[in-house]
């Protein structure tokens, strides 16, 4: 394996055709628009960005639930977008995703230890029971939720089963899509607490989605800010949120609620995802504009060791 | 500074198939004018049900079965619980206000932005024709929406959430109301568009000289505008405090908690601080105090019996055997 990197994103495109009805005609939502980075093994990469900004696509993309349109996501030396159903069902043995809605990604009418040990029965697996039974322990819920189903349990209670059943099979690697995000603030910490417990006992890598970034400074070590369909930026945790360059991560940093610093307040609209702006997506909102920035897209540069940026601002040249 | 709104003694139960929940259990709460009061507390604490109890507007099967609430209107008291249909209705959306967190559920999607908002002008304010689109305009205007004359005849789809909470804001300030309550206003919105409706909210706050009663779940928001601040857990009041006592010097073992389980942008944590447990099921609430099973401090009276309301100071009060009885 190159570098120990475990998962290589290569240029990714993918838009969405939607149906505007009969007189609308089709239009189309460019919501991934040429994206790549690697993940190490055994590192969290946190993804931010604002509602719509096509970071959930990149986590399905990856994992792939969802074809994409351009470029290659690599695994393990291993191109595996493009594969076929069968490979395809192998490979979801090492990823696995955990989504933001814990209501919703559990069968009502399917009792926990069926729901967790679903994929070891796929893989026909024995002792299932017992996996399962250790693996409901491992995440903190007592052996007897395996008879039970999903209503018995409070939302904090159905996260911990989403992430048992995503561990069962002792995947490599993990996309968790916004995973604390519908979760009370003292159930939160429990659940960052023990997807960082699982991550050291089981050698995970993570993909961790959010749009929180106390959450995600808190989990990741290295952060990507997405917006409209691009990586803005890309750097180490501290320097993302202590050292942030382009516009729009000091925006978003700036943002955080409780802090003494001073807000930057974005004015303009922002762009539609179906028609693109021809420069770079964040010029109606910058406030560090020029003319320059109107015409052309800027290209993300490594700026400092291992910070990435996409700003002309910032020593690009283009 | 007099108390526009007193809630006193307030008990809300919801009679459920299943069972008695007292979602809210004597409550009291004091906004004085022109005060920004938050309400914080995690799903089930009833900060909601407090809220909507105010404007009379508990939904079946709940109740209101004890209380008061004092408004201050026209120089005099009034008991918004013992007064007429009639009377509230005169009150509720004319003199309080409430937003709520979902804009898009709030606004009706087949009528346009300007006869949604022409409506409260026609009812509370009586005003018919120009007068009527004037104060529209006026109220659009106040909370910085651009381009009016022509989101006048926009319909919601039309609308990013931040505009449409925009909007559901100048609906809620149009007959210049002496409360505005906002029911998590930015929770359904982006961090950089949250930071846009909290500014706008403050900078209203002090142009209408408007008390505001804010419920939120999330301290951040808190710190950024609050006078004083109400922490909820199982539908009782735990502490009251001015917003620097809260956070420089908080009492209650669960607002300590609730302070440092909130993570920090500025600081990596190996292991962020957990409260136990989870949130109570609101059909069997604990005996004695209903945090006991999940507090780190417990003793062993916090299992009989429930503590009463215990005054630090003026204007800090904690409800916990660790400072009282």
């Amino acid at each position: 394996m190159e570098n120990n990197k475990l998962i290589k994103v290569n240029n990714i495109y993918k838009s969405f055709k939607i149906d505007k009805g009969i007189f609308g005609g089709k239009r189309v939502v460019y919501a991934v628009n040429g994206i790549s980075f690697d993940i190490k093994q055994g590192e969290t990469l946190g993804l931010v960005g604002e509602s719509g900004c096509g970071k959930s696509t990149v986590g399905k993309i990856i994992i792939n639930l969802i074809p994409l349109d351009e470029g290659e996501v690599w695994f393990e030396d291993k191109k595996i977008s493009h594969l076929g159903f069968k490979e395809l069902r192998l490979l979801r043995f090492n990823m696995q995703m955990i989504f933001q809605d814990p209501f919703a990604s559990l069968n009502p009418r399917i009792r926990i230890g069926n729901a967790v040990g679903e994929i070891l029965k796929i893989y026909k697996q024995d002792d299932i029971e017992r996996k399962v039974k250790e693996m409901l322990e491992v995440v903190g819920l007592p052996k007897d939720a395996y008879y039970k189903y999903p209503h018995e349990f409070s939302g904090g209670q159905r996260q911990r089963i989403c992430i048992a059943r995503a561990l069962i099979s002792k995947p490599k690697f993990v996309v968790c899509d916004e995973p604390v995000s519908s979760l009370d603030v003292s159930i939160q910490s429990q659940i960052i607490n023990l997807l960082k417990d699982l991550k050291e006992e089981f050698k995970l890598t993570y993909l961790f989605i959010s749009h929180d970034l106390r959450v995600i400074r808190n989990i990741s070590d290295r952060i990507a800010v997405m917006y409209l369909g691009k990586i803005v930026e890309l750097g180490s945790s501290d320097a993302i949120c202590e050292k942030p360059l382009h516009p729009y991560t000091e925006t978003l940093i700036s943002a955080v609620p409780g802090y003494e610093r001073k807000k930057i307040i974005l004015k303009g609209e922002i762009p539609s995802a179906t028609e693109l702006p021809k420069g770079c997506y964040f010029y109606s909102r910058c406030y560090k504009r020029f003319d320059k920035c109107k015409e052309k897209q800027p290209d993300l540069i490594e700026v400092e060791p291992n910070h990435f940026v996409a700003c002309f601002k910032i020593k690009n040249d283009n | 500074m007099m108390s526009l709104l007193e809630i006193e003694d307030l008990h809300t139960y919801f009679y459920t198939s299943d069972g008695v929940i007292k979602a809210v259990e004597g409550i009291n709460l004091r906004i004085d004018s022109s005060e920004t009061v938050s309400l914080v507390g995690e799903s089930g604490s009833g900060k909601t049900l407090t809220a909507l109890s105010i404007m009379r507007l508990v939904p079946h099967p709940g109740k209101i079965i004890k209380g008061k609430i004092l408004f201050l209107n026209n120089g005099g008291n009034v008991d918004l619980l013992s007064i007429s249909e009639e009377d509230i209705r005169n009150i509720r959306g004319k003199k309080i206000s409430m937003i709520f967190q979902e804009p898009f559920t709030s606004l009706n999607p087949v009528f346009s932005i300007g006869y949604q908002i022409a409506e409260v002008v026609r009812l509370h304010l009586k005003l018919k024709g120009n007068d009527m689109i004037n104060k529209v305009k006026e109220s659009l205007n106040l909370v910085g929406i651009p381009d009016i004359n022509r989101i006048i005849k926009s319909y919601p789809h039309e609308l990013s959430g931040g505009m449409r909470q925009r909007v559901m804001i100048a609906m809620a300030l149009v007959s210049n109301p002496k409360l505005l309550i906002a029911d998590e206003p930015t929770t359904a919105l982006d961090v950089t568009i949250q930071a846009q409706i909290l500014e706008l909210i403050s900078d209203i706050k002090t142009k209408l000289n408007l008390s505001v009663l804010l419920i939120t779940h999330d301290l951040g928001i808190v710190k950024e505008i609050s006078d004083k601040v109400v922490i909820m857990y199982a539908g009782k009041i735990v502490e009251v405090a001015k917003k620097r006592e809260i956070f420089e010097n908080p009492l209650h073992p669960y607002t300590v908690g609730l302070l440092k389980s909130v993570p920090d942008i500025n600081k990596v944590e190996k292991r962020l601080y957990t409260i136990k447990g989870s949130i109570p099921n609101p059909l069997e609430f604990p005996s004695g105090c209903r945090f006991n099973p999940r507090c780190p401090e417990a003793m062993d009276i916090c299992k009989i019996k429930e503590p009463v309301e215990t005054k630090i100071s003026e204007t800090h009060l904690v409800r916990c055997f660790k400072y009282g009885k």
